[in-house]
């Protein structure tokens, strides 16, 4: 998941990719609802989860933007990040954590 | 019926699988009941010899669980009653398709070249059970590739789907961990510890094990492809169990060996010995002609001249000086089938009884063959107490070397090892004791008269299973006897196991090549010479000559012709130089063989042999087992099978053995052997069981002898020869496997550290050791297994002397 955040964040995003992040986590948290239901024992799947379905649900838009504009509409990757520049992951490459989508 | 009977019958329970009710063991795991009852459910991590761990997730099924439904993996979850599983339900086939899907997100998909491809599990379930295509665009992760993590075995580990099967396969099963997972995440890789390779007896079983491509074996990379392997099943003669393989050739070029599952012998796992072992049969140096000795030269003959030579000349002894004067050494590495006809060549044809195929590993034939409490390898499973008082299991018997562990390990038997030195089993000894070579008699002593209580009271458990044999060849034959009569004296109910290392022994014994026994575990007496009668006619009746007499006369000229059938006693003995003076001084000798060695070098004629994959029989394994060996190539040149040599010889001395196939030998065998009685090959058919233990009906054969508990008394030098063997030695098949031969450890002498100072000696430099009966060089080993005052020397090493069998020893520098 992380892999295909970058990549949409890089500006390489295909249309399927949001699709396929959903799908993805479906795999780790059945249904993504919450309560989750139908999961591994592993609590840290639903956390896993969480960020991408709340970035489908909340920044749906922002992430088409990226597929189609082929980078980020905010600014290029590396600039000044603080609050100016809502990335969708962090711009550090290290470590490689998802921070959900305000970091 | 007892209560204990009826506990271990199984109870069944209902489950439902995918709408079907069907009634399965209780307490069995979801993912074996659905495969014993038509529904394969995928999987890469479970084995069924194996504990799950529940690591792959493929497995993953829809499980009404009472509070609705949940995806549980089948391979960690029982059945219960009532449980209703969907195998197929939209959620688990998702499941299932993500879990492929994600495996091949980093999998390289280089099946055209991969060695697994074909007979993949990650193939065949990404086509079964996978989503078809992949929506993944990342790169796939990279490693170095491939990377040896022994001599025998690559990692590859892009293709490693870390399943856990190979690092699960060494901690439970082998009990050698040197391979773990290393790194977390996307990085973790399977790898060995730094500066220690997979140096393990069993590393071949991980290539089997792997569901990908990972781990390859080095003699069968790039070899084939799996659709063109023609196959057949057989058992290994290069382990005392016969674990059943699967023999898989192409073009008449044999590529490798797998181990097949069964209950009876080796759960489908080998040793690399029997799984790497086969590349002698295809050596160059396989005899392919007959050979006659001609002015000192070997000149290659005809076989109607070669049969005339050797019959004319034992014609000629045996008219002279009858039988007595031939002798008969070998036998023990062919089939039931040839050792019959061996048997009853030297007795009809040869008129003598000096017949013998055991070597310097000579347990008394009567002990070997006439053990009536013999035990069988599945008595470990139930044993509450498991003796081991001979070799160290995990060298010279390693499928008896897993058994034992795992019923130590899994089961809970109680372990005592009684060896001179550490041993594979040390780290599950429940006891250990160890004694100064040739000490075993004051050690039994001392257990007689009360030390170590522990020990004697473990011995007196429900359930005994005793494994004795030659520790250490000062120990001699006597000691294994009289540890056998102390624990059947001791214990409440004991079986025993004798350990003999050569390949199919106790066949070749039940066949009667020893010089007081006659086929089937009969006395040889005029009696059962009597009974013999129909179809041999007339033989002599008085006991023969064992092999160290038979070489002892012919040094002195009694015995003056000599047939060796795929026996090197010079290399086998414990003092060689007995053996190679006494060949040089025989009169006549003919060897039956596949590799000149040395000691066919000093045969007059030499022909050449079928060997093991080129013919057909039956075998008999160490817990008296027998099964079939079948052919799958046809032999080199004009090689031929033992019993139709010795048919063909016998009849230019004009008495006609009659043998006319192996299938026919083994009707005669069962004719004529009591212990094998009702046994057939059609009862010895792979898909129906997996042979069978003999005797099947009838009496169990001889009765044992007595033994008393004296013996030689404790030496007391200094230092003491501790000499064993090892998996891998210098024996002719080895030595023509090159992949396995370079195993061998080679000339070393082990010594204690506290030792090292006294004896000057120090680590990977050569000492020179002195015995009785030869010297030589040692590179030095400096090992914590070995007590002080003992330096212990793996026997039959590449470029190593022979020390002899005296346990007294001085040690010097080298070179003087």
């Amino acid at each position: 998941m992380e892999m295909i955040l970058r990549r949409i964040d890089e500006g390489a995003g295909r249309l399927v990719d949001l699709d396929l992040l959903v799908d993805v986590s479906d795999g780790i948290s059945v249904g993504l609802q919450w309560p989750p239901k139908m999961t591994t024992i592993c609590p840290l799947g639903p956390s896993a989860v969480s960020p991408v379905i709340a970035l489908r649900d909340y920044f749906g838009d922002e992430v088409q933007k990226h597929v189609d504009l082929g980078g980020c509409p905010f600014g290029a990757a590396g600039e000044t990040a603080d609050v100016a520049r809502p990335a969708l992951i962090s711009p550090t490459v290290n470590p490689p954590t998802v921070e959900g989508s305000d970091s | 019926m007892t209560d204990q009977e009826k506990s271990q019958e199984p109870e069944f329970v209902t489950i439902t699988i995918d709408g079907q009710e069907r009634q399965v063991p209780a307490g069995e795991l979801l993912i074996k009941a659905a495969e014993d009852t038509g529904t394969y459910i995928p999987r890469f991590c479970w084995h069924p010899r194996m504990k799950p761990v529940g690591m792959c997730r493929v497995c993953i099924v829809e499980v009404d669980t009472g509070r609705g439904p949940a995806l549980i993996p089948a391979c960690m979850n029982p059945v219960a009653d009532g449980m209703v599983v969907d195998t197929e339900s939209e959620t688990a086939k998702k499941a299932q398709e993500a879990v492929l899907e994600f495996l091949l997100a980093n999998h390289p998909l280089d099946c055209p070249v991969c060695d697994k491809g074909g007979e993949c599990p990650l193939q065949d379930q990404a086509l079964s059970h996978g989503p078809g295509e992949s929506r993944f665009v990342e790169i796939k992760r990279t490693f170095e590739k491939p990377i040896p993590i022994s001599d025998l075995v690559l990692l590859d580990r892009e293709r490693c789907i870390l399943c856990d099967r190979c690092t699960r396969f060494c901690r439970e099963i082998s009990g050698d961990p040197l391979i773990e997972f290393m790194s977390r995440g996307n990085k973790t890789e399977v790898n060995t510890f730094p500066e220690h390779p997979f140096a393990s007896y069993f590393s071949g079983n991980t290539v089997q094990l792997c569901p990908v491509g990972a781990l390859t074996a080095k003699p069968y990379r790039f070899k084939a492809r799996p659709w063109d392997l023609h196959k057949v099943e057989s058992s290994s003669l290069q382990d005392t169990a016969h674990p059943r393989i699967e023999i898989h050739a192409s073009q008449n070029e044999i590529l490798r060996y797998t181990g097949v599952d069964n209950d009876a012998t080796n759960h489908g796992w080998l040793s690399d010995k029997a799984r790497f072992g086969f590349e002698y049969v295809h050596s160059e140096d396989r005899l392919s002609t007959p050979l006659v000795r001609r002015d000192g030269e070997y000149v290659e003959v005809g076989w109607a001249e070669a049969i005339d030579i050797v019959a004319n000349r034992f014609g000629l002894i045996r008219d002279e000086d009858g039988g007595d004067a031939i002798a008969v050494i070998g036998g023990a590495q062919g089939t039931n089938e040839d050792a019959y006809a061996l048997s009853k060549f030297a007795r009809v044809a040869l008129q003598t009884n000096n017949v013998d195929c055991r070597m310097d590993d000579a347990l008394a034939s009567h002990f070997l063959a006439s053990t009536v409490d013999r035990a069988a390898i599945n008595d470990l499973d139930e044993a509450d107490t498991i003796l081991v008082w001979g070799p160290d299991l995990k060298e010279e018997h390693p499928t008896l070397y897993l058994r034992a562990r795992r019923a130590v390990q899994e089961l809970g038997a109680t372990l005592v090892v009684v060896h001179p030195r550490a041993t594979g089993l040390d780290d599950r000894a429940t006891h250990k004791l160890t004694y100064r070579p040739g000490g075993g008699f004051e050690l039994l002593r001392r257990l007689s008269e009360g030390e170590h209580p522990e020990v004697t009271a473990a011995l007196q458990a429900e359930k005994v299973v005793a494994l004795v044999g030659i520790a250490s060849l000062a120990d001699g034959p006597q000691l294994a006897e009289s540890v056998a009569a102390f624990v059947r004296e001791r214990a409440r109910s004991v079986s025993l196991l004798p350990l003999n290392s050569r390949a199919n022994t106790y066949g070749a014994l039940d066949m009667g090549l020893a010089p007081d026994l006659l086929p089937g575990r009969v006395n040889l007496g005029p009696d059962s010479c009597a009974r013999l009668a129909d179809d041999w006619g007339e033989i002599p009746t008085l006991p023969g000559k064992d092999t160290s007499q038979i070489l002892e006369s012919l040094e002195s000229g009694d015995v003056r012709g000599l047939l060796l059938l795929g026996a090197d006693p010079v290399g086998d003995m414990p003092s060689p130089s007995v053996a190679s003076e006494a060949l040089e001084a025989a009169e006549w000798v003919v060897a039956i063989d596949m590799f000149i060695n040395e000691s066919s070098k000093h045969a007059d004629v030499i022909l050449p042999a079928e060997g093991f994959t080129e013919k057909e029989g039956t075998v008999t394994n160490i817990e008296g087992r027998v099964q079939k060996v079948n052919h799958i190539r046809p032999g080199p040149g004009q090689s031929r099978p033992d019993w139709a040599i010795l048919d063909d010889i016998a009849h230019r001395m004009e008495s006609e053995l009659g043998l006319a196939s192996p299938e026919a030998i083994a009707k005669e065998i069962a004719k004529n052997a009591p212990a094998y009685r009702g046994v057939s090959w059609d009862l010895l058919e792979w898909d129906e069981r997996d042979g069978v233990v003999v005797p099947i009906e009838g009496e169990p054969g001889l009765t044992h002898i007595p033994v008393s508990l004296e013996g030689s008394a404790a030496p007391t030098a200094d230092l003491t020869l501790h000499v064993a063997r090892t998996m891998y030695d210098d024996g002719v098949r080895l030595r023509h496997s090159p992949s396995s031969h370079t195993l061998a450890p080679g000339p070393r002498a082990h010594i204690n550290p506290a030792d090292a100072p006294r004896l000057g000696a120090r680590a990977g430099e050569p000492i020179r050791l002195v015995t009785r009966e030869g010297q030589g060089d040692f590179a030095v080993v400096l090992d914590e297994g070995t007590p002080s005052g003992v330096v212990y020397v793996p026997f039959n090493q590449p470029g190593a002397s022979h020390l002899g069998t005296d346990p007294v020893v001085r040690a010097k520098a080298a070179g003087k």
